[in-house]
Order: C-alpha cells, then structure tokens, then sequence
C-alpha cells in the first residue's frame, strides 16, 4: 500500500461519483493516475473505492484579487498554495454507493490495486491496448471486442496527425500476438483497407525508425516488436497495362487484384457502381437492378470473360457497351431497363455507367490470363491489404463494397464466429455517411448489426464521427478518440468522454489516443509505441528475406 | 462648500478621532530635534529584511447569563480570539498562531466545555460590557505577547496596536493606525499635517505608565487629516540615536506593505501581511454558528 497523496476535500461536495481531493504537501496528482480509498461504514463494513483524476487544480489561498499573486510572491502577503484534484470514481468494492467522507486519505493505486480500480482484474481474457503516463499497461477486455459481449472499435481523429490507421494497426498487432487469440491466432484474419499513400504496403517489413526505446514499450506492453509476419498486399492494376501490374511505386511484389466480367454479372455487383449518396436519390435505381438481373445470364468462358446474349464481353468497356446497347434499342428496352421506363432515366442510367468505364475498366476485366491469381484472397494470409490509395471515390466504394460483401457472406457460410475477421476501415463517412443509403452503407450496416455474431470486426475509423451513420457508431463497444478539432469534439457523438477529456482531445498530440471501453465509467488516455513495422518505403529496412524484385519473367 | 471623503470604509470609522485627547503635556518633542527645527525626515535606511509582523482578532460567540439565585443572574461573554505572527523575509508565511477561548465575568463561573472546544473562565475587574470587552482585549494580547515570543526573533517586529504587552521583546515596534490622541503641541501640528509620503516627523517621547519614543510615518497619499498616517512606538530603555536609527529603518520598511485602497477597507494604514494575517486568524476562529449552537448544547447538558 502506498503512502497517503492527499485527503478528501469537505469544501466541495463529495459524492461517490465525483469527489475532489486535497493534494498533500510535498505531493502531486497528475491527470489520469489512478487512487484508492477506504470508508468504514458504521457496520464495520469496509468500502473500497476507486477512481482516475480527472481534473487538477492550484490556487492561492488566502489572496482575493488576481493582482495579489505579486504580493504574494513579493513576500508582502501571506498565501499557501493549494492543490486539488477531481477524482472519477470508477468501482466501489463492495458495491454500496456511499460518498468518501471529507478528510479520508486517499493514495495512488498501484499494481494490484490499480488493477481493481480499472477493471483489469475482472477481464479473462484481455488485450494491451496501450501505456498509461506512467508505463504501466493499459487494457480492453477482449470480451468486447470479439462478439461475446460487443464488439467492433472506432476511432474518431483529424487526419494529418496519422495515428487513425496506426492505432488501428497497433491494435491488430496487439490482438494477433498477445497471445489472447490462443488457438484462434492461426485462422484469425484482417482485412485493411489501404487508403492513404502506400502507407500500408510494408506491414511486413521492420521498421528502421524503431529504437530500444520504443522497443522497450512494446516489452512492457508483452508485446514483440515486430512486423507483421503473414501479409498479403493487393493492389489495382495500372491503367491501360495489359500484363495488369500492381500500380504500386514503392515494392514489387504487390499482386494486382481485378474481377472478371463473369464474376461481375454473376455475383450482382453492378449496384456496387452506383453507390454514391447522389445515385441514392437517382430515378435509375430500378434500371441498375433490372439491368443487374438481366446480366444473371450471362454465360462464363474458360478465361473468365461472359457472353451476354449471345456476345462475348472481355472488358469492361466492351460490358457498358452492351448494356448501353440493351437499354437504349426498343428491342431490349423493356426487359433490360424495365417497362415504363422513361428515356431520361435511362440516359442517367447510361451516362454514369460510361462515365465510370475510365476508373472501373482497370477493375473489372478478362483480358488477362490467370484471372484466379487476381482475385482478392483473405484466407492466404493473416492479413490481406487492399490499397485503395490511386482509386476515384466511386472505384474506392465498389472495391470496398464488394470486398466487404463477400467476406461477409462467407462468414456468413461458415458459421463460425470463433476465428474473427476483422476489417479496418478508414474514411468510414465516405462508406457510411449519416444520410442516405447505399449498398455499401447497408453492407457496413450489416457488419455493425450482425457481425458481432458472425466473427466479423470492424475497425472503422473516421476524422469526425458525427458525419458517420449514427448506428456503426453505437454499434462499437471500444470507442477511440484522437486529436479532434474543438468543434467536433463538443458533438454529442463523443458524450462518452468527460468534459476534461473532450478538451485534452483537442490537445493530445501523435501517439495518444482517449479509448473508452463498456466496463470502465471513465476513459482512458493513452500512448502506444512507435510502429514496429515500416509505414513508409524509406522507413522499411531492407532487404528482406523473399521480399526482392519479383521475377521479372514469371508472367511469360 | 469644499470637502474630502476619507479613504477608511466607514464601518471601520475614521482612523483620526474627531475629538483628539489632548496629551501634548505628557510629551517631549525635543529630543531628537528642538522643536524649533521640526521637518519631515526622509528615513536614510534601506529597509529590514526580515519583519514579523503580529497580530490578534477577537469574536464574541454569544452573551451568557450565569445563574446565581437569588440574585439576577450574572453577565458573561463567551469569546474566542487568535493570535498570529506572519515572517516577511522574501516570502509572507505565517509563522505561528495561537486560539483561545474564554468566558469573560466578574461573577463566579465555571470552564464550559462545548464540542468546538473549552471556554474557560478569564475573570474580569467589572461587570459592564466595556469591562468585559477589555479583558478579552488583554487576554488577546498576552496571546499576541506569547505567539511573537515563540515566533523567534527578527530585524523588526512590528505589533499591531500599542507596544504595551510586547515592549519587553527585541525588536518589537507598536504600530498605532488609528489616532485618538494628540500628542504634538499646535505649532507642531503642521508639520504632521504636511507630512509627505514616506517620511516622518522627529521622534518624541510620551510618557504614561511608562515612557516610549513615538513617530508619525505617513505610508502613502491618501485622502483625510490622516490619510496614510500611522504612529510607532519603541520602548525608551535607549539612547535618542538608537531610537533615531530604529525609526529611520522602521519608516523605510513599511511604506512597501502598505495596501491599496480597493483592497482593504482601511487602506493603506492597515497593511498587506497584517490584513492577510487578521482573515487568516478570523478563519481559525471557527464558524461563530457552531460555536453558538455548542454553547446551547452546553447549556442544556448542565441543566
């Protein structure tokens, strides 16, 4: 047991949610440290409480003008200084609800006790998620992160300060080698989408940046500090490359990934395409489902390209042709665009699907042999990236909205929520914006609602939460928050952080984050280590073993 | 019609009685200079480093009747009253303080023992409440007296009031912000009224039940016959140069503590770490409410 930091104030009032406490002479109480106290309650019975410093403040006392500080300090007027600190409660052991009587000593909580203060005691099976101030661990029960008792994590905070994604990629490092996964680890997945620069492609490779230091947080955390070992990076291919390369600048062995014609009619993705909040209010919503119905017949080929009514589609060019052909001729019009479909609607209908050829044609092809290699494969690797980075918005949703689509129905086939497969999501507004629907939006609306039981775990993150559809929102038990500008953070999406902390969330610099979790009543600040794996060419050491130029002939 | 408004908050009154005492018989004022030659003197000293400065407040927590049948029953005031030394040597802290209560009487009484503490009994010589009042007055300043003792010396300590239970202590200054006396006789009077700020008159010595040197300081400009005006006193168990040498360091040190009028309602007489001092022990007094109500209690547990 530590010695004694400071008393329960009687001046304000003391309540068993919020108390204040005089700070010691010769003591201090930082922001965040964690304190314990005891009350003996007239039946001899002992309550423990606990609780996290929300607040601190120093006065003068015995000065009533501002102007007297000089006095005092000019040694003229006699002033003590006081120093007091609001303190959160966050458990009360037992559970008996009464107020710290004033003039209690209270001490900081250490090892165990601080344990009990923040619930870590009672969490089974828990994950690092960071450092407190002081080094010691901080922790999520994992409970509420895998589906057993909630799940999904979300994470709000300005872009330019980076630390959305590397958060994100923190936490999946942390989850995949903490060792809470247990058996589960192997057959565990995540899904990242990449969406800024290259950012994401060196998941794999050490970071050249990470000093002892920062190593030495990760062995306080439990943590190796290491790369991830097990990454597949896809990447769309060039535009107007026959060979379909990865249009990636900074490592070689990226695999392209694109669908063939057939899969694109086959498996209904022709909605995917019209996906933008402005398509949401469109007449031509009909047309998209008739035409997606109508494309249902088309005929596979051995390399991947359909024949659609009797006409063989090998681009995506080729394919908006045909479908512009169909709803345009009397002929076809009817069955193709739907009866009593104005002209107007269909020429809307038309001049978006020609106008998404330029972006979609790199993405939707069977011009290039092989096709299976370029399909997006979560199961191949622990951790499948898909770089969205050199994509138009409409091409980032149908790669998004597809991907999402599939995985889900595949966890959806399995039935098997122990081996999760999380997906971490950023630019989540883009995806799920508060107004409107979409077939994304509906996809992610789905994971949010149903995922929890099915395995899948969305890691979204946004720069402002209160533009993302309120229920992905209320849907995610660990809520992170990083910098916020001032305004954002006075928007009721962040009741769940305390005044105090909305304010530090405008302040808090890279590396920390606000992470509020179900079971804890307050918040917690915390920073997480340097990445260990490169986020950025120059940053990756090299070379790696296996990870050199890709034979420049294999494809011949 | 031509008038000033005195700088004092008039709950405090003035700090010049509007009907001085004439005491100018008593008083020698050529001691340091011939009267002749009264000036104001700018005090050539640069100030001590190390003042304590002493002071007490009292309260009356309530009025008590003691029963002595037949007769009607005797009147006493329960008090309670602090003392307290603040040391000004580059910081103010205060250094020492003191609480005490007491039941104040003539009659024949017993200690009162009450939750916030015990009143014991301080006889009186009379009965009427100004005798009553000046023995809590006394015992305030045996309290002072005893507090500055155990503050430990220092260059200067200036006690708030007259020097009278301190003057046998080193050092010890009595530092009189009200004027109820005239100690100068009218040829003099001039010199007082035109004091500039920062200087004072020649020493003099007045002579009671016992003698002391005396000056006039004026601390700052303020508004009123006495604006600013304060009188020190110093025992006379010394040589005139002495005295001339405590007088010069005294007037150099004070003018800094001097508070400003929107600070304190008795500006600038009362000064900074004396006005801190006197809310500080006002604080240490206790709420006068339970001091109240642990008086009834008291009562009615002896009935």
């Amino acid at each position: 047991m530590t010695e004694m930091v400071g008393r329960v104030l009687g001046t304000r009032e003391s309540t068993p949610l919020e108390f204040w406490v005089g700070v010691g002479e010769g003591e201090f109480l930082q922001l965040d440290d964690v304190v314990a106290l005891e009350r003996v309650l007239p039946t001899g019975e002992v309550v423990r409480m606990f609780g996290t410093v929300g607040q601190v403040v120093a006065r003068h006392e015995g000065a009533r003008f501002d102007s007297d500080v000089f006095l005092i300090e000019d040694g003229i007027l006699p002033a003590e200084v006081s120093e007091a600190a609001q303190v959160t409660a966050t458990r009360f052991e037992p559970e008996i609800f009464v107020p710290p009587r004033p003039g209690q000593p209270v001490r900081i909580a250490e090892a165990e006790e601080r344990e009990q203060a923040l619930f870590f005691d009672r969490m089974d099976r828990r994950v690092p998620v960071g450092l407190a101030r002081n080094g010691a661990p901080l922790w999520v029960n994992f409970e509420f992160v895998n589906g057993d008792r909630g799940a999904h994590v979300n994470i709000s905070g300005i872009s330019g300060v980076a630390t959305k994604t590397s958060y994100a990629t923190f936490l999946l490092h942390s989850l995949f080698t903490s060792g809470v996964l247990g058996q589960a680890a192997i057959n565990t997945k995540a899904l990242i989408f990449n969406v800024k620069g290259e950012d994401l492609l060196h998941l794999d490779r050490v970071n050249s940046r990470l000093d002892d230091a920062e190593r030495s947080r990760y062995a306080d955390l439990g943590l190796p500090s290491t790369p991830f070992t097990s990454v597949g990076l896809y990447a769309p291919p060039r535009i107007d490359d026959p060979r379909a390369t990865a249009d990636v600048a900074t490592r070689p062995d990226v695999t392209s990934f694109f669908w063939s014609i057939h899969e694109f009619c086959d498996q209904d993705l022709l909605p995917f395409l019209f996906a933008d909040a402005e398509d949401d209010r469109a007449q031509y919503t009909t047309v998209v489902y008739n035409v997606m119905a109508q494309l249902r017949h088309a005929e596979p080929t051995e390399t991947g390209a359909a024949v659609i009514d009797g006409v063989k589609v090998r681009t995506f060019r080729e394919l908006a042709d045909v479908i512009t052909e169909r709803v345009q001729s009397d002929e076809h019009r009817h069955r193709w665009a739907g009866p009593a479909i104005g002209t107007g609607t269909i020429n809307a209908f038309v001049r978006r699907l020609q106008a998404s050829v330029r972006h979609l044609g790199r993405l939707i092809r069977s011009d290039v042999p092989d096709p299976d290699r370029h399909r997006i494969d979560l199961d191949g690797h622990q951790v499948t990236v898909v770089d969205l980075h050199n994509l138009n918005d409409r091409a980032k949703r149908f790669v998004v909205g597809v991907t999402l689509r599939k995985a889900f129905e595949e966890k959806e086939k399995a039935g098997q929520s122990e081996e999760l497969l999380m997906v971490v999501l950023d630019e989540l507004n883009k995806y799920a914006p508060r107004e409107g629907t979409s077939p994304i939006k509906e996809i992610l609306l789905d994971i949010a609602e149903r995922g929890r039981s099915l395995g899948v775990i969305l890691f979204g993150a946004q720069q402002t939460a209160s533009e993302v559809e309120r229920r992905i929102i209320a849907n995610s038990s660990i809520r992170v928050v990083g910098r916020l500008d001032s305004a954002e953070a006075a928007r009721e999406e962040y009741g769940f952080l305390p005044s105090v902390h909305r304010q530090r969330a405008t302040i808090v610099k890279p590396g920390t984050m606000i992470l509020s979790q179900p079971e804890i009543p307050v918040p917690l600040v915390l920073e997480f280590p340097f990445p260990a794996w490169a986020t950025r060419a120059a940053e990756a050491v090299r070379p790696l073993d296996g990870a050199g130029p890709k034979d420049p002939f294999e494809d011949l | 019609m031509k008038f000033t408004v005195e700088a004092w908050d008039s709950d405090y009154g003035a700090p010049t009685d509007p009907e001085l005492t004439d005491a100018s018989e008593n008083v020698d004022v050529s001691i340091e200079v011939r009267s002749e030659n009264w000036r104001p003197i700018l005090p050539d000293d640069d100030g001590a480093g190390d003042i304590l400065f002493v002071d007490g407040v009292r309260r009356v927590d309530a009025t008590l009747w003691i029963d002595q049948p037949p007769d009607f029953p005797a009147f006493a005031l329960a008090a309670t009253y602090a003392a307290g030394a603040v040391r000004c040597n580059g910081g103010a802290v205060l250094e020492e303080f003191a609480v005490d209560r007491g039941l104040f009487t003539s009659a024949p009484a017993e200690d009162v023992h009450t939750t916030v503490g015990t009143y014991g009994v301080k006889a009186t010589k009379g009965t009427t409440p100004e005798e009553l009042w000046l023995g809590i007055q006394q015992r305030m300043g045996s309290l002072e007296a005893e507090v500055t003792r155990a503050a430990g010396g220092a260059e200067l300590l200036v006690v708030d009031g007259p020097l009278s239970h301190a003057r046998d202590i080193d050092n010890a200054i009595g530092y009189v912000k009200t004027q109820k006396v005239q100690y100068l006789p009218l040829e003099l009077r001039q010199v007082l009224t035109s004091l500039p700020a920062g200087y004072r008159t020649p020493l003099f010595v007045t002579t009671t039940s016992w003698s002391r040197y005396s000056w006039y300081l004026r601390l700052a400009n303020h508004a009123g016959p006495a604006g600013g005006l304060v009188r020190c006193e110093i025992d006379a168990d010394r040589t005139v140069t002495e005295a001339a040498r405590i007088a010069n360091r005294v007037s150099a040190s004070l003018p800094r503590y001097a508070s400003a009028r929107h600070k304190d309602p008795r500006a600038p007489q009362n000064l900074y770490p004396i006005g801190g001092l006197e809310r500080d022990l006002r604080h240490r007094l206790g709420d006068k409410e339970r001091a109240m109500r642990a008086l009834r209690i008291a009562s009615r547990a002896v009935a």
